[in-house]
C-alpha cells in the first residue's frame, strides 16, 4: 500500500467514522452513566408538572393527586433505590421508570418501618424507624415519630369518609385492626380474604401525618399546614404557577449506594415544580434548560433526540393507559357475544395504528397487563401466544365481517362510546371509529369533560362503550381489571374461569412466583374472551440534562412514589453553568 | 325640464323588487361588500356540495401518509391520523354554514321577538326584561358560552342552540331601539285607532319597518357565530371529533404539530379568517346600503344627488 492510498484510506475510514458518530450524536441510544464522582450538596432541581395538585392530603382525595406527599410526608416502606439502576450501581433488578406501578414486595426497603414481619395472612409487625424527626414547624416543633401517629394515620385512612382506602375497600377499612403496642411497634391485623389489599395499600401507599398537626387543623389539605417527615419541606404553591420545596435538613435517610455512600440525604438545596399546562411551552423550558427533567411521548421526543447533549430513556408505562370497555354483562347488548368482541378486534388494524400512529414506537399487547421485567413471569409475549390470539392482533376486516354475520349482525349496529375528550383518547378513537365503519359498525363519540368522565367511570355508568383506564401491573394478583364490581372491570366481566384463576392468586400469594404463574397461564384465556379491546401503547421518553447526576430516568421508587428519588441525585452547578453559558 | 328628466329615473329604480334592487347596489356601490357577498355564496356552495367535492371522506384514516406536505395527491396535505385536509377542509365549510346560518337565524328570531315586544310594548314588561338582558351582557361572553356548554356537552345541536340564544339576547337591545325608534309615528296611532290589534300592528307595521336592521344583524351573526364555534371547538367544547370544524381542527392538530407541520393550522386558520372577513364586509355593506342615517356619501340619496342636474 503506498502512502498516498494509506492516506485516502485513512480519509474514508475518517468521513465513515463521522458520518457513524454523527448518526449516534442525534441521540438515538440510550445512556446508562455508572456514577463516578462524589456527589456534591446544593442546586435547585426544576421539574414541570400540566396541572395544579388538588389536594395535599390523600385522607382528602386519592393518592394520584396528592403529588407533593410524596416528597414531604412518607409511608412505611418504600421502593428500594439499590435494587434499582442507582447510578449505576444498583442491582439493576428494577428501573422505577413507570409512573408507580412497580409493587412487588421482593423490591422494598423500609422507609419509616425500618423492618416488618408478615405473619401468615392476618397480621404484619412494623417495627419503627427510631429518631426520625418531624418537620420543625408548629405544632410538632420537630417531635420525634411514634406509633401513635402511624396509627393515627392509619386509621384515619380507614374512618375518613373521603380517604380512598375506605371508599375503595370499605370491608377491609372495617375490619383492619391497627394497634402500637409500644411508641416504635405499630400492629395491624386483618382477615386473610382482605391480605392482598391490605399489603398493596397500607405500608408503601398511605402517608403518615402527625396526629397533633391533624388534630389541630382538621385535615393536612391546606399547603400552609404541610408536615412530614419527608425529605423536602413544601414553603411555597402558587396556583397555575409553582410548587416549590426546600431541603429538610434533619432527614432521617443516608445514601444507600455509590460514591456518595453513607451520605446524609437530599443533595439538593430544593425542588420546584412549575405549573405549564401547555406542552409546547414545558418543552421549550426544557430545551432552553429552565426544565432539568422532563417526561414525554415519542412525538414529542423526536426533537429532543436531535439534541446530543441530553440523557434520556424510553419506557413503556401502564399508568393512565386506558382500553374499550363493552358492556358484556347486558343480554341484548351485542357485546355479550363473544364472536362480537372478537369481530372487533378483528376490524381494528392495531398493527397500522401502531406504525402509523405511534411510528412503530411501541408494543401491541398492554391489557391486562404489559410487559415489566419486574413481572416476566406473569407475562407471556405475543410471539408465544395461541395462533388464535395472535390473530385478534392482526386486521381481517372480512373475518370480522363473517363473525358478525354469525352472530346476527350482519350489517353491523350503531354504538355509542364515552372517553375524555383529550387528544391522547380522541386521535386513537377517531381511528377506530374509522375502521369499524368499515365492517358496518357506526361508533358514536360521545367525549366528556374530566370531571363527567371520571364520575363515570367510578360508577361505570355507559351504555354501550367507554374508552378508560384499567389497573396497573401492581394489583395484576388481584385481578381486578376483569373479576368483581369495581370501576377497573369496565366490561362488567364475570367469567367463572377468571373468578377461580382470581381466587387461586389470592390463596397464593405473597408467593409471587406462584402467582406469576397462574396468571402466565391464564394471560391466553383472558385474551382470547375479548372482554376488552386494547389498542396499541407507544413508548413515554424522559429527558434529562446531564447536570443532574445519579439520575438515570427513574420516576417513582416504590409503588405510586412520584418524584422521591430526587433525594438521591445532585446537581453538577459548574457543569449547568457552564452549559447554559455556551 | 329638470323634473321631467329626473322623475322616469326614479320611478325605473324603485320598480325593481327590495332584494334585486340591493343586490345591484351592493355591486354598483360596494366592490368590498360583493367580494365578501361572494365568498359568502362560495361558502354556501362548498358547504352544499362538500359530498361532491371532498376527495375523501373526513374521517377516512391514512388516505395518505401521516403529516403530509401539500402534494398533487393531497393539496393541502394530511393531518396527524393521515386524513385529506382538503376533504376536512371542504365538511368544514359544511360545518361553519351550517352553524353560522342556524345560530343567526335562532337568534335573529330570538332578538327579533324580545326587542319588538319590549320596544313597542314598553313599561313594567320592557324595564324587568331588559334588566335580564342588562344582566345577560355583564357576563363576559365566552365565559358564559363555555359554561353552559360545560353543561350541555359538546355536539352540533347544544353548539346551535347555546350560541343562538347567546347572541340573540344581546343583540335584542339592538332590534328593541329600532321599534322605539318608529314607536312615535303616526302610521302607528294611525292603526291603533282604527282599531288594529297589538298583534297585528306588530306583525304588519312595526316588523317590516324594523327589517333593514335585522338583515344586517344576521349578517353579522352568521361571521360571528362561526368565530365563537371556531373558539369553542378549539377550547374542546364545540363539535367533537370526527367533525370537521375549523375550529376544532385548530385546536387538535394544529396547536400541537405547529411546529412539525405547520400546514394543520394555516389552511383552517386561513379558511376561517377570509369567510369571516367576508361575512363581516358583507355585513357592513348591508349596514351601509339599508341604513337611512348612513348616507355619508354611500347610500341611495348620495347616489341620487350625483344624478341630478349641476
Amino acid at each position: 500500500m503506498t502512502r498516498r492510498t494509506f492516506v485516502v484510506c485513512l480519509l474514508i475510514l475518517g468521513l465513515i467514522a463521522g458520518l457513524v458518530s454523527s448518526s449516534c450524536a442525534g441521540g438515538v441510544k440510550e445512556t446508562v452513566t455508572v456514577e463516578k464522582e462524589k456527589p456534591v450538596y446544593g442546586g435547585i432541581l426544576t421539574t414541570a408538572a400540566a396541572a395544579d395538585p388538588p389536594a395535599f392530603d390523600d385522607a382528602v382525595q386519592p393518592h394520584y393527586v396528592t403529588g407533593t406527599l410524596k416528597l414531604t410526608n412518607e409511608e412505611l416502606w418504600t421502593g428500594d433505590w439499590t435494587k434499582g439502576i442507582a447510578g449505576g450501581h444498583g442491582t439493576k433488578e428494577c428501573d422505577w421508570f413507570t409512573g408507580g406501578g412497580l409493587n412487588r414486595l421482593e423490591h422494598k426497603a423500609g422507609a419509616l418501618a425500618e423492618s416488618w414481619e408478615i405473619q401468615g395472612k392476618e397480621t404484619i409487625i412494623f417495627h419503627l424507624r427510631k429518631g426520625v424527626k418531624w418537620h420543625n414547624k408548629p405544632p410538632t416543633n420537630g417531635r420525634e415519630l411514634t406509633a401513635e401517629d402511624v396509627v393515627f394515620s392509619l386509621k384515619r385512612q380507614c374512618t375518613a369518609p373521603t380517604a380512598y382506602f375506605k371508599r375503595t375497600y370499605p370491608k377491609a377499612a372495617e375490619t383492619l385492626e391497627i394497634t402500637a403496642p409500644d411508641p416504635y411497634t405499630v400492629v395491624v391485623k386483618t382477615k386473610p380474604e382482605y391480605f392482598g389489599d391490605v399489603i398493596t395499600l397500607i405500608p408503601d401507599y398511605m402517608c403518615i401525618f402527625p396526629k397533633d398537626a391533624v388534630e389541630q387543623f382538621g385535615n393536612m389539605n391546606d399547603w400552609k399546614n404541610s408536615i412530614g417527615t419527608g425529605p423536602f419541606m413544601l414553603t411555597e404553591f402558587v396556583p397555575g404557577s409553582v410548587i416549590s420545596y426546600v431541603r429538610n435538613p434533619a432527614y432521617w435517610e443516608k445514601n444507600p449506594i455509590g460514591p456518595g455512600k453513607g451520605d446524609q440525604l437530599p443533595y439538593l438545596d430544593g425542588i420546584k415544580t412549575l405549573i405549564i399546562p401547555d406542552e409546547s411551552t414545558a418543552d421549550a423550558a426544557f430545551r432552553t434548560g429552565q426544565l432539568d427533567i422532563l417526561t414525554c411521548d415519542w412525538e414529542r421526543a423526536q426533537q429532543f433526540l436531535r439534541m446530543p447533549q441530553l440523557k434520556h430513556i424510553r419506557y413503556l408505562d401502564d399508568y393512565g393507559q386506558a382500553c374499550i370497555y363493552m358492556r358484556t354483562d347486558k343480554k341484548d347488548s351485542p357485546f355479550a357475544d363473544k364472536r362480537v368482541r372478537q369481530a372487533l378486534w378483528l376490524a381494528i388494524d392495531n398493527k397500522r395504528i401502531l406504525d402509523e400512529y405511534y411510528g412503530g414506537e411501541g408494543v401491541l399487547l398492554k391489557w391486562p397487563i404489559m410487559y415489566f421485567k419486574e413481572y416476566a413471569g406473569a407475562y407471556v409475549p405475543l410471539e408465544q401466544m395461541p395462533k388464535a390470539v395472535q390473530e385478534l392482533f392482526e386486521y381481517h376486516p372480512d373475518k370480522a365481517k363473517q363473525l358478525l354475520t354469525e352472530a346476527g349482525y350482519p350489517n353491523g349496529f350503531k354504538a355509542k362510546i364515552i372517553c375524555y375528550n383529550q387528544r391522547a383518547y380522541m386521535d386513537p378513537l377517531q381511528m377506530v371509529q374509522d375502521m369499524l365503519s368499515k365492517v358496518g359498525i357506526q361508533l358514536e363519540i360521545e367525549p366528556k369533560d374530566y370531571a363527567t368522565f371520571t364520575s363515570l367511570i367510578v360508577r361505570r355508568a355507559y351504555d354501550d362503550m367507554l374508552f378508560a383506564f384499567y389497573s396497573g401491573i401492581g394489583t395484576y394478583f388481584k385481578s381486578i381489571n376483569y373479576t368483581g364490581p369495581g370501576m377497573y372491570n369496565g366490561s362488567y366481566v364475570d367469567d367463572p374461569v377468571l373468578n377461580r384463576a382470581r381466587d387461586q392468586m389470592l390463596a397464593a400469594y405473597p408467593d409471587e412466583a406462584a402467582v406469576d404463574k397462574i396468571h402466565r397461564e391464564l394471560l391466553p384465556y383472558i385474551l382470547e374472551q375479548a372482554y376488552v379491546l386494547a389498542l396499541p401503547a407507544s413508548y413515554n421518553y424522559r429527558f434529562w440534562w446531564p447536570w443532574v447526576k445519579n439520575y438515570s430516568g427513574e420516576a417513582s421508587v416504590g409503588y405510586y412514589n412520584v418524584l422521591n428519588y430526587t433525594k438521591y441525585i445532585w446537581i453538577d452547578q459548574e457543569l449547568k453553568k457552564s452549559m447554559q453559558s455556551k | 325640464m329638470a323634473q321631467v328628466e329626473l322623475a322616469p329615473t326614479f320611478r325605473e329604480e324603485r320598480a325593481r323588487s327590495f332584494w334585486a334592487d340591493l343586490l345591484i347596489r351592493l355591486v354598483r356601490e360596494k366592490p368590498l361588500g360583493t367580494v365578501g357577498g361572494a365568498i359568502v355564496l362560495l361558502l354556501l356552495l362548498v358547504g352544499l356540495l362538500a359530498n361532491v367535492l371532498a376527495p375523501f371522506g373526513y374521517n377516512e384514516t391514512y388516505v395518505g401518509p401521516r403529516l403530509a406536505i401539500p402534494s398533487p395527491d393531497h393539496l393541502l396535505g394530511c393531518d396527524q391520523l393521515g386524513r385529506d385536509l382538503l376533504s376536512r377542509i371542504i365538511y368544514g365549510a359544511r360545518v361553519s354554514t351550517i352553524v353560522g346560518l342556524s345560530v343567526a337565524g335562532i337568534s335573529v328570531l330570538l332578538s327579533t321577538f324580545i326587542g319588538i315586544i319590549c320596544g313597542y310594548i314598553g313599561g313594567k314588561l320592557d324595564i324587568i326584561a331588559q334588566r335580564f338582558v342588562d344582566a345577560w351582557m355583564c357576563i363576559p361572553g365566552l365565559f358564559l358560552i363555555l359554561t353552559i356548554m360545560a353543561v350541555t356537552g359538546p355536539g352540533m345541536v347544544p353548539v346551535i342552540v347555546v350560541l343562538g340564544i347567546a347572541f340573540g339576547i344581546g343583540q335584542s337591545r339592538i332590534v328593541r331601539g329600532a321599534v322605539m325608534g318608529i314607536k312615535a309615528n303616526t302610521y302607528l296611532e294611525a292603526a291603533r285607532a282604527v282599531g288594529c290589534s297589538t298583534g297585528r300592528i306588530l306583525w304588519k307595521h312595526v316588523l317590516p319597518n324594523v327589517t333593514a336592521p335585522i338583515i344586517v344583524l344576521f349578517t353579522i351573526t352568521v361571521g360571528g357565530a362561526i368565530l365563537t364555534e371556531a373558539t369553542i371547538s378549539f377550547l374542546g367544547l364545540g363539535l367533537p371529533p370526527p367533525t370537521p370544524s375549523w375550529g376544532g381542527m385548530l385546536s387538535e392538530a394544529g396547536r400541537r404539530y405547529m411546529l412539525m407541520a405547520p400546514h394543520l393550522a394555516v389552511w383552517p386558520g386561513l379558511f376561517l379568517a377570509i369567510v369571516v372577513y367576508g361575512i363581516n364586509m358583507l355585513g357592513d355593506a348591508m349596514r351601509d346600503l339599508l341604513d337611512p342615517r348612513l348616507r355619508g356619501g354611500l347610500g341611495r340619496y348620495d347616489v341620487a344627488k350625483k344624478k341630478l342636474p349641476k
